[in-house]
């Protein structure tokens, strides 16, 4: 391919798509089952591993969204991941290997994270709350506190370590402003 | 007289109601009556109970009663009073009531709890030893007068099961030194609520934390927070189950809240002035040694008192304090509030010009404030001059072995894996540095070549500066944008120019493996500039990068990026170009879309020179290993052209769709057409011809079917190559037993047909994996599984049986 202008075009649809939608920061929607309100940033934060072992610029990816539960005026708090890889025949049962315990390194501050569940029923809601990234992500849900919300948003270096023989290391891809503005809004829409 | 006579009402009542119906609880029941604005609240127990005492005094929304249970019970054991209860009487709305709490679980001692919708007053009649609790509950003025006897029948409990339930704590600092607890005696403590002193242990050194607590919701605790920041600005609510596990050891001792706790008016006499003048002295001092959080503490207190001459100096510091400790939304309200009060004080002027620029740079402010900030859940509040160190550690050891028919058992590896990771930081109030060391070794027990590896994956050193937004890394450390292609050693400067444009330059050596040593022959630098949030959700960035190897350009790339969520739709897009070739090197696309019917359908498309085109992949087939001697051989456009002949074009699509069936179960289709482009044959190196690759799958997911936390896969998969097309069933399950472990059994059965000579292969590979995780600290893991296969052709048959076991643990410290 020698289509030199492709970058300027990349960059003209990403900004098509964006003028021509919804662009809040924070969203919010009542759960029509179960009758909870959800609160979700709209940029996830993204991690990737490199898995040259497999092929040579072979990524696997973890989105990560703080979520907000509030069932009648309880509030309880989630990190919801989307587990995926770019890597073509990566079972999609392998990809939960090691999420049943993550660990958040925050500036080097641990924040061992609990899975919850591996579906939106485990917050008490009935459909999903993130936009799947590829049809076979899998998504897992691990509840926190306000406050381990805050810390990660006010954090400079943030990376995610995997449990298991074949632990992983994620590490923050570079510049997401949008996700960190995003999880500042979601803070402030959640704070007291 | 008055009194006597709700005496006498009080106790006809008591004696014209029905029976209390016995209850196998500890609470055997509850009436409520009323008359005019007076209702009485009658709790009984099955065992006596001695009444030790009850807060707040007169009045509130909750009332909280401290008893001690006896022995002495009817028709329950003693042990029933070591259980929690809840409920809700049916004549609570006569006293405003919304529930009564039973807790005999608490460490702090047995309370009963009313709660009301609303503020009353009441009192508590105190007893020695008995079977009720009588509460006398007095409400304003009501129209509604209940009738003086209450006709209706006896409150029926309903019992539920005592299911543990999160509470919350505020933690309102922590210091090395036990609080002065005169300094927090005149705190206002909501009702139920308990001043705490927490002692912790965290790397070896204790911890004294000062604790309120307990709030049953997390909306409590916040509402409560946003009062207690006010004078403990750095103040964190934790969760009681998370605290448990975060505690090395802990004790808590309950600190009485103090009796007349009425605030110190310090203004209206010259003893109190010099008070006042003290501790604004003090404030200031503070504020020059950057103990900011008790410099707020300080001015806060001056705030409080009756009008005095300090207090506009104090309102434009305190505001000043919270900008410099990075709250910039507390910041702007404390000048507004300035303005609001002393719109023409002298510092009015001053104060105005402050909160405009805070409110004309908010992302740069919030770029310094995210430097600067900290609030740790885990850890105390980091003070200039201290470390924080933390590390993990692990080691795994995997054994695999295989036999081929009847041959002997070969073990094809035997290795201990031990990894390693610290991470050192120090934060003042303007330079925040760190230093983070990823290593691991290798050992090998089969006395392999080379077998035995150390890999070190980061060792890097980083400094930011919040003052001129710039940060700069240095050592061991990864990038994935700016055309830098992973891993390399180097620097990297970042500068944080405006709130929405970040600079990146960068300068090293590519790091091809983990278990190289520094690159001797290839060099790069490179410019980034990224642009966001624009419109909220889209980050755009672009580069530029070159690369030498030797004295030859290896790379000269130019791209971009693009990333944007929107509501129900995301594209995530990146280029790169290389100017030196004028070819695309790599082109990734991936989006997703909700559509109607609650259908998410996702592409992805990625199309790459694979290995990425760089002057270097000339030296892949050459009887040559270092460039400079390929340089002898050929000339510089030679080697380009070997170069691109070796990196073959490598194009991936893949298109999916997933659906809930219900909010438990879902289906995802996915499908993959990969292909790899030939290679020509040129420099002695043989032609590679085209590839094709298939995958088609299906999978149904089922989460929380039998319990919570618990997700089950199965699924459908066909796959078509050059020599091999597969047909494949999974099934996937996992599932936590317990608190402690979780388990994961798999089974998956593959045909395979071979293309090369028609034989057939059945593959079966059962799996388990499981986990241990005591506390948060410390797990163990094992995976194990089997393999059989049996392939049959016309000219033999294969049975194949292997192993592998992988059994570790993950220790943080």
């Amino acid at each position: 391919m020698k289509l030199k202008n492709l970058p300027t075009l990349l960059i003209i649809a990403a900004c098509i798509a964006g003028c021509s939608s919804s662009n809040e920061p924070v969203r919010e929607k009542l759960d029509p089952l179960t009758a909870v309100t959800i609160t979700s940033s709209a940029s996830p934060l993204i991690f990737y591993r490199d898995n040259s072992a497999h092929a040579a610029h072979a990524r696997d990816f973890v989105y990560v969204g703080p979520v907000r539960v509030n069932n009648m005026g309880g509030y309880r708090y989630f990190l919801w991941f989307g587990v995926w890889s770019a890597i073509p025949d990566t079972p999609p049962s392998s990809q939960r290997d090691g999420f049943e315990t993550v660990t958040i390194f925050a500036d080097g501050e641990p924040l061992q994270l609990s899975l919850a569940g591996w579906g939106p029923t485990s917050i008490g809601a009935s459909e999903a709350v993130y936009l799947k990234p590829v049809a076979s992500a899998a998504d897992a849900y691990y509840e926190v506190t306000v406050d381990q919300i805050r810390f990660i948003a006010e954090s400079r270096d943030l990376r995610l370590l995997s449990s298991g023989p074949a632990q992983s290391s994620y590490e923050l891809w570079d510049n997401q402003q949008a996700a960190f503005a995003s999880l500042r809004e979601f803070l402030d829409a959640a704070s007291y | 007289m008055i009194r006597m006579f709700r005496l006498l009402v009080v106790i006809s009542i008591i004696l014209a109601s029905c029976p209390v119906m016995a209850a196998s609880g500890f609470v055997a029941g509850t009436k409520v009556s009323r008359v005019g604005d007076l209702a009485v609240i009658t709790v009984s127990f099955n065992c006596d109970v001695q009444y030790l005492g009850h807060d707040p005094g007169t009045g509130g929304d909750q009332l909280r009663i401290q008893i001690e249970p006896t022995s002495i019970c009817t028709g329950v054991a003693p042990l029933a009073a070591l259980t929690q209860e809840r409920f809700r009487p049916a004549s609570a709305d006569l006293a405003n009531l919304v529930d009564v709490e039973y807790d005999g679980e608490s460490s702090l001692g047995t309370f009963l709890r009313l709660n009301f919708s609303s503020a009353v007053g009441f009192s508590v009649e105190p007893f020695a030893s008995a079977r009720h609790v009588i509460i006398t509950v007095r409400m304003g003025t009501n129209p509604a007068i209940a009738p003086a006897t209450d006709s209706r029948p006896v409150s029926t409990q309903v019992r539920r099961a005592a299911a543990p339930t999160p509470r919350y704590v505020i933690n309102l600092q922590s210091s090395e030194r036990p609080p002065a607890m005169a300094d927090f005696s005149k705190l206002d403590l909501g009702p139920g609520q308990e001043l705490m002193v927490s002692e912790v242990v965290i790397d070896g050194k204790a911890w004294h934390r000062l604790r309120v607590g307990y709030f049953d919701s997390s909306d409590a605790a916040a509402r409560a927070l946003t009062e207690l920041r006010l004078e403990f600005p750095t103040a964190w609510i934790d969760r009681e189950s998370a605290n448990a596990e975060l505690e090395n050891t802990s004790t808590e001792i309950v600190v009485p809240p103090a009796a007349n706790s009425t605030p110190t008016d310090l203004a209206g006499t010259s003893a109190d002035e010099a008070k006042l003048a003290e501790l604004m002295a003090e404030a200031k001092r503070l504020m020059t040694t950057g103990e900011l959080s008790r410099a707020v503490q300080i001015y806060t207190k001056v705030l409080q008192q009756p009008e005095n001459q300090y207090q506009p100096q104090a309102q434009e510091y305190l505001a000043l304090a919270r900008e410099r400790n990075g709250q910039m939304a507390h910041a702007k309200a404390e000048y507004q509030r300035y303005l609001a009060t002393y719109p023409d004080h002298e510092g009015a002027d001053r104060v105005k010009q402050r909160l405009a620029a805070l409110v004309t740079q908010p992302g740069r402010r919030a770029a310094e404030a995210a430097v600067a900030a900290s609030s740790s859940p885990g850890t105390v509040r980091r003070r200039p001059e201290t470390w924080n160190l933390r590390s993990y550690i692990s080691q795994y050891y995997r054994r695999d072995a295989n036999q081929l028919n009847d041959n002997d058992q070969v073990v094809s590896q035997s290795a201990l894996y031990s990894d390693i990771n610290l991470d050192a930081r120090r934060r003042g109030e303007r330079f925040d540095f760190s230093a983070r060391l990823t290593a691991g070794y290798r050992k090998d027990f089969l006395g392999q070549p080379n077998g035995d590896q150390a890999r070190v994956s980061y060792a890097f050193a980083d400094l930011a500066d919040s003052k001129l937004g710039l940060r700069g890394r240095l050592g061991r450390q990864s990038r994935n944008t700016g055309g830098v292609l992973g891993r390399f050693d180097g620097l990297n400067l970042s500068y944080q120019a405006t709130d929405l444009i970040r600079v990146d330059t960068v300068v090293g050596k590519p790091v091809n493996s983990t278990t190289d040593g520094i690159d001797g022959s290839r060099s790069f630098y490179g410019i980034s500039t990224n642009f966001g949030p624009i419109i909220d959700n889209l980050d755009v960035g672009v580069f530029f990068l070159q690369q030498n190897v030797d004295d030859l350009t290896d790379r000269q790339v130019v791209g971009a990026e693009a990333r944007y969520f929107g509501d129900g739709k995301s594209l995530w897009g990146q280029i790169d170009y290389d100017t030196s070739f004028d070819e695309i090197s790599s082109l990734f696309l991936q989006g997703s879309v909700r559509l109607p019917w609650e259908f998410t359908m996702t592409a992805l498309f990625d199309k790459r020179r694979s290995p990425l085109l760089s002057m270097s992949n000339a030296l892949i087939g050459q009887p040559v290993f270092e460039f400079d001697e390929l340089a002898i051989l050929y000339t510089e456009d030679e080697i380009r052209e070997l170069a691109l002949d070796r990196a073959s074009q490598t194009t991936t699509a893949t298109f999916g769709l997933s659906r809930p069936l219900t909010p438990k179960l879902q289906i995802n289709f996915n499908t993959t057409l990969a292909t790899i482009d030939a290679t020509p044959e040129s420099g002695g190196v043989f032609a590679t011809p085209e590839s094709k690759y298939t995958y088609i799958s299906t999978d149904f997911v089922g989460s929380s079917l039998i319990k919570e936390g618990d997700v089950s896969l199965l699924g459908l998969r066909y796959s078509d190559s050059q020599n091999t097309e597969v047909l494949s069933i999974n099934l996937d399950t996992r599932f936590p037993i317990g608190r402690y472990f979780r388990f994961n059994p798999r089974f998956r059965v593959d045909h395979r047909q071979i293309k090369s000579d028609q034989s057939t292969q059945w593959i079966y590979t059962p799996g388990i994996r499981l986990q241990y995780r005591k506390d948060r600290r410390f797990r163990i893991e094992l995976e194990a599984g089997m393999q059989f296969s049996s392939r049959d052709s016309v000219i033999l048959t294969e049975d194949r049986e292997s192993y592998f076991i992988n059994l570790g643990y993950q220790f943080l410290y």
